[in-house]
C-alpha cells in the first residue's frame, strides 16, 4: 500500500504548497519516489518547481476525464530528484463543476488511483484552498491528511473549520477508515510577532484534545520565496539555511508510515 | 495587546473528536460486554445507537449490501422468536435502527442479526440503520483517553496496560510484572531512566529511536514500546500499577464495586492472614469490615494506617490473651484435682514450702 498525503488547508496562502514541495524533497531523499498531484486550478506549484504550464491534455486534468487510460502525465522536476509531478491546470475548476453531478464524483480521485495506482511510494495532494469537490476528491483518495496552519486567528478558525469538515465529509462519504490527520503543521513562524507565539503557545492544548500530532512550526523565512522564485526547494536553493531542518520529524514520521505500508 | 485565545474556535472540532472517540469507547465496551454476555449490553447499545444517531443520523440500508459479521460471537435465533419478531416489526415498523459498518459497497453488520433476520423473513428491501466506525482503526485512541481519565481506578488501569502489552508484544500475562520490574531496574542500572521519561510525549518515531539507543534485552524493547505509545512511565508503573495486580481479590472487588481508592486498597493489603496470624478467611472478614469502615467515615491513608496497625496489634494481642486464659484454667483445674491425702509427710512439707514461696511473690504482685 502507498501513503496519499492530502495536504489541505481552508484558507489561501498558508503555506500548503510550499509544505508540499519541501516533503515532497526531504522524503524522496530519504530513497522514496513522490508524486506531487497539483489539484489547485491556480497551479502555483509549477512556479515552486520551475515547470513551465502545459496544455490541459498534459496536465491533471486529463487524468478525471472519461477516457483517461492510466497515462499519468507526470514530469521530472529538480533534476537528479526522484520527485515527479502531475501538474495542475485553471481547467480542473470547471472539471470541479463537471464532478458534482457525475456519478461517484467525489471518489473520482480515489478511483482513478485504485484503477491505475501511481507507483511511487508517497503521493502528495496539494489542493485548492476552498473546501469544494476537489478537496473532496482530495479527502476520499488519501490515506493521511496534513493541515498547515499560518499563525493567525484567521487560519487558525480556519483549521477548526476544516477538521469538522473533514470528520463530517469523511462521514457522508462513508470512508472507512477515515484518513486520519497525520498532524498540524505551524508554519510561517515569526517569532517575533506576539500573536505567533501566543497561538503557537495555545496549540499544543488543543492538539492534544483533538488526538493529532503537533509537529514542530516552519519558521517564516525570505528564503522561501527567494527560493521558489528561481523554482527550487530551500534544501536545495541553501542546504544549509536552518529552516531546513523544520521539516525534518515529518519527514522521518511520513518515512516510517511508508515503512510500516509496505510491512 | 490583549491576549488572543484560540481555544474557543477549536470547541466544535474538539467535540466532534471526542463524540468519534465516545463512539469508539462504546464499541469497546460492548464488545466486552458481549464476550461475557453481560446484562448491561443492552443499555449500552442504546447509548452508542443514540451517539451515532447524533452524529450521522440514520439511512435506510439494502438488505442485500448487508454482510453477518463472523468475527461476532454467535447467536442462535429459534424460527419463533424470529416470526414474533417480525410480526412486531409489521405492525409497529421498525424502532431501533441496526447498527451496520461500511465496507466497500458492503455493510458489514454489528448489531441487529434479530432485526435483520426478521425484516428479511417480511422480504424487506431496506432496514434502518446507523453507520459506525471499524472499531480497530480507533483502539488506540480510544485506550488512550480510557487509561489516562482522571477517574479510572488504579487496578482498571493496571489491567488495561497488562492487557494491551498482552496484545501488541504478545508476551504471557504472568511474566509482564517481573519483566517490567526488570525492564525499570535496569533502566535504573544504566543511568537511562530519566531519557525515557523525556520522550513520553514525544512522536512514536522518536520513542522509538530513544529505544533502539537503549542496553535492552528484545521483550524488554518490547514491553516498553508500548508502555511509551501509551504515554506512561516505567518507573511509575512498576511503582504504582503493578502493586494493584497482586491484591486481595476482595481489596479487587471493593476497588471496582464499591470505590475503595487504590492507595487504599494497598494499606489494607497488610491485613493478610500472616500478619494477623488468623486463617485466609478470617483475614477475610476483617478486611471487608475495615472497608466498611473507610469508605463510611471517608478515612485518607494516614487514618487508614493507623487503622490497619490496631487491627493487626489487636488481632495477634487477642492471640496471646486467648492463650494465657487457657494455660490459667487448666492449672487451676489440674490444682483443684490433686487429691493431698496421696502424699507422704516429706512431700507434703516440701510441697508446703514450694507454696508459701509462690504465695509471696503472688503477694509481691499483687501490690
Ligand atoms: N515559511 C515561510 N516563510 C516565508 N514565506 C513563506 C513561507 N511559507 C510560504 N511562504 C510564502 O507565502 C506564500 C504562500 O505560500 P503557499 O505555499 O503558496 O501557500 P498556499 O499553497 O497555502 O496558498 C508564498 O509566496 C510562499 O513563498
Ligand atoms: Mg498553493
Amino acid at each position: 500500500m502507498q501513503i496519499v498525503l492530502g495536504i489541505l488547508a481552508n484558507a489561501g496562502g498558508v503555506g500548503k504548497t510550499t509544505l508540499a514541495v519541501h516533503l515532497a524533497y526531504e522524503v524522496s531523499k530519504l530513497g522514496h519516489p513522490v508524486a506531487i498531484l497539483d489539484l489547485d486550478p491556480q497551479r502555483s506549484l509549477d512556479v515552486f518547481c520551475g515547470l513551465e504550464p502545459v496544455d490541459s491534455q498534459d496536465s491533471l486534468v486529463t487524468v478525471f476525464s472519461k477516457d483517461f487510460k492510466g497515462q499519468w502525465p507526470l514530469v521530472e522536476t529538480w533534476q537528479g530528484s526522484r520527485v515527479q509531478v502531475c501538474q495542475g491546470h485553471p481547467y480542473m475548476s470547471s472539471m470541479s463543476d463537471q464532478l458534482v453531478t457525475r456519478r461517484r464524483g467525489e471518489y473520482a480521485l480515489a478511483d482513478r488511483l485504485r484503477k491505475y495506482p501511481l507507483t511511487h511510494d508517497l503521493v502528495i495532494i496539494d489542493c485548492p484552498a476552498t473546501l469544494g469537490m476537489l478537496a473532496t476528491n482530495a479527502l476520499a483518495a488519501s490515506t493521511h491528511l496534513l493541515v498547515p496552519v499560518q499563525l493567525e486567528m484567521k487560519s487558525a478558525f480556519g483549521a477548526a473549520g476544516l477538521i469538522e469538515w473533514c470528520i463530517e465529509v469523511s462521514d457522508e462519504l462513508e470512508l472507512n477508515p477515515r484518513p486520519p490527520i497525520l498532524g498540524i503543521v505551524p508554519c510561517m513562524y515569526d517569532s517575533k510577532t506576539a500573536i505567533h507565539r501566543q497561538i503557537l503557545q495555545q496549540l499544543p492544548e488543543i492538539t492534544s484534545q483533538l488526538s493529532v500530532t503537533l509537529y514542530p512550526r516552519v519558521r517564516d523565512s525570505k528564503e522561501f520565496k527567494n527560493a521558489s522564485a528561481v523554482g527550487l526547494p530551500l534544501q536545495k536553493y541553501r542546504p544549509n539555511h536552518p529552516a531546513v531542518e523544520d521539516f525534518k520529524v515529518l519527514s522521518k514520521d511520513i518515512d516510517r508510515l511508508i515503512q510500516d505500508a509496505k510491512g | 495587546m490583549p491576549k488572543v485565545d484560540i481555544a474557543k474556535t477549536f470547541s466544535k472540532a474538539i467535540s466532534v473528536s471526542k463524540q468519534e472517540v465516545k463512539i469508539a469507547e462504546f464499541q469497546k465496551e460492548i464488545e466486552e460486554l458481549r464476550k461475557k454476555q453481560s446484562p448491561e449490553l443492552e443499555r449500552e447499545l442504546d447509548n452508542l445507537r443514540k451517539a451515532l444517531q447524533e452524529q450521522s443520523g440514520e439511512k435506510w440500508i439494502c438488505l442485500s449490501q448487508i454482510r453477518t459479521n463472523d468475527n461476532q460471537p454467535r447467536q442462535s435465533f429459534t424460527e419463533e422468536s424470529i416470526v414474533s419478531l417480525a410480526s412486531s416489526l409489521e405492525k409497529d415498523g421498525q424502532i431501533s435502527p441496526i447498527i451496520v459498518i461500511p465496507e466497500g459497497d458492503f455493510y458489514l453488520l454489528w448489531d441487529g442479526e434479530r432485526r435483520y433476520k426478521s425484516a428479511l423473513y417480511l422480504e424487506w428491501d431496506k432496514i434502518k440503520a446507523v453507520t459506525a466506525p471499524m472499531p480497530a482503526d480507533l483502539h488506540r485512541k480510544a485506550l488512550l483517553t480510557f487509561i489516562h481519565h482522571e477517574e479510572l481506578n488504579a487496578l482498571d488501569k493496571a489491567e488495561a496496560i497488562v492487557q494491551e502489552i498482552i496484545t501488541v508484544a504478545d508476551i504471557s500475562p504472568d511474566t509482564i510484572p517481573s519483566g517490567i520490574r526488570a525492564l525499570v531496574r535496569r533502566l535504573e542500572r544504566n543511568g537511562e531512566i530519566q531519557k525515557v521519561r523525556e520522550v513520553l510525549n514525544q512522536s512514536r518515531e522518536i520513542q522509538q529511536t530513544t529505544i533502539s539507543d537503549l542496553d535492552l534485552s528484545e521483550e524488554q524493547r518490547e514491553i516498553l514500546s508500548v508502555v511509551l505509545d501509551l504515554q506512561l512511565n516505567p518507573a511509575s508503573i512498576a511503582a504504582n500499577d503493578l502493586q494493584m495486580l497482586g491484591l486481595f481479590e476482595d481489596l479487587k472487588y471493593s476497588i471496582r464495586n464499591k470505590g475503595l481508592k487504590g492507595t487504599h486498597a494497598l494499606v489494607l493489603q497488610k491485613l493478610s492472614s500472616e500478619n494477623l496470624k488468623v486463617t485466609p478467611t478470617k483475614a477475610k472478614n476483617i478486611r471487608t469490615r475495615a472497608v466498611g469502615k473507610i469508605l463510611k467515615n471517608n478515612l485518607n491513608v494516614p487514618k487508614t494506617k493507623l487503622l490497619v496497625q490496631s487491627l493487626i496489634d489487636k488481632s495477634v494481642g487477642t492471640i496471646r490473651d486467648d492463650k494465657l486464659t487457657k494455660d490459667f484454667k487448666r492449672l487451676v483445674e489440674r490444682i483443684n484435682k490433686v487429691d493431698l491425702s496421696e502424699f507422704n509427710d516429706d512431700q507434703l512439707r516440701e510441697l508446703r514450702d514450694f507454696f508459701q514461696i509462690k504465695l509471696n511473690d503472688l503477694e509481691l504482685l499483687m501490690k
